[in-house]
């Protein structure tokens, strides 16, 4: 198993765990999706000499 | 020709002794590979292209020190922090305009990881954690066979350098302070929210990752369980029962709690629900089937 295929496996848990607290009461909800922020960095990613 | 890898660790050890050991010689792929005791990295913060760089510094640090800040058998240590591997092949790809790093840095790491982890396993040391080459410091050159600096070229680059680089960053804003606010000091936070935050911490260590995860869902679906079963389960000695029995073998399996447990008390079951939206059941559904057989492949590689 690769590190993608087991980073897509723990969004597919996080899928089941805000599936399953949809199930339960209202107002319990401990997992949400991450907050989306556009971000620049500013270091070109190989500088080379 | 040598490309030469400084790994720069978020770690430390503490060498006894550095001049008793050793590098260690074997063969990668086409590569003929030296890793090297770690070293006391040489770390300053020096300008390149008008931009502060931390990594454009990192060599072994000249002389290595010991300190008295730790005594082993009352002899001081080396504190090191720098990994060193070289790969030596007839040639490498050093072109400019399209620079790639030659070695890959996937075998670089991958070959570091491998290293840490016979390492943390010899030392029983939790605290040796693989490496994430998008998320630390490294640097490469490229010398001769016996080590020493390439001259300069316009058509061909001799050393490469990458700062730390995470995409995983602690924004904060108005919305999440008041979000954690909300929430209050008090928060119960159900034990399956540390557990899958520690299993995304713990990548690129897959196994654990896995691992971790799979352990929320179980605390997850027995929290959540016993709550609906709280509210439907008549008498509620019988969910007592049914969930202690002194033997794991006589209790429901997770399959079993997912699966029809979860049908009887919230009428809802993976089987029969129909796909909406990003989160759809249909994901959920496969979700649990491609955990069931990352587990087994896992439980064969162990």
């Amino acid at each position: 198993m690769t590190v993608d295929v087991a980073m897509r496996l723990l969004e597919t848990t996080k899928d089941i765990i805000k599936w399953i607290e949809g199930l339960t009461a209202e107002g319990d909800r401990w997992l949400f999706d991450a907050p989306v922020f556009e971000i620049a960095f500013a270091t070109p990613p190989l500088p080379t000499v | 020709m040598i490309a030469s890898y400084k790994l720069f660790l978020p770690y430390v050890f503490h060498v006894l002794k550095p001049e008793e050991l050793t590098p260690y010689h074997t063969t990668v792929d086409r590569f003929e590979v030296t890793l090297y005791p770690p070293f006391q990295a040489k770390v300053e913060t020096v300008s390149f292209g008008g931009r502060k760089q931390v990594a454009h510094s990192l060599l072994p640090a000249s002389p290595q020190v010991p300190s008295d800040d730790i005594k082993v058998f009352d002899q001081d240590t080396l504190e090191v922090n720098l990994l060193k591997i070289d790969f030596k092949a007839a040639d490498f790809d050093r072109r400019r305009g399209h620079e790639q790093e030659d070695p890959p840095l996937a075998l670089v790491f991958s070959v570091a990881n491998r290293w840490l982890a016979v390492l943390r396993t010899v030392l029983q040391s939790p605290r040796i954690r693989p490496i994430d080459a998008a998320e630390w410091f490294w640097r490469l050159d490229y010398l001769t066979d016996a080590g020493e600096e390439l001259p300069s070229s316009l058509e061909l680059f001799k050393m490469a350098t990458a700062r730390r680089f995470s995409p995983s960053l602690n924004i904060l804003d108005k919305a999440e302070w008041d979000a954690a606010v909300n929430f209050s000091l008090d928060a119960d936070i159900p034990i399956y929210i540390p557990l899958i935050l520690d299993a995304e911490a713990t990548l690129p260590d897959i196994g654990t990752a896995i691992t971790l995860a799979s352990t929320a869902l179980e605390t997850l679906i027995e929290s959540h369980l016993g709550r609906l079963a709280a509210a439907k389960c008549a008498p509620p000695e019988l969910w007592s029962w049914i969930t202690k029995r002194g033997f794991f073998l006589k209790e429901p399996s997770t399959e079993e709690q997912f699966d029809r447990l979860l049908k009887i008390f919230s009428g809802k079951s993976l089987e029969d629900e129909q796909p909406s939206g990003r989160h759809s059941r249909t994901s959920v559904k496969r979700g649990i089937v491609l955990f069931t057989e990352a587990e087994q492949r896992l439980a064969r590689s162990w």
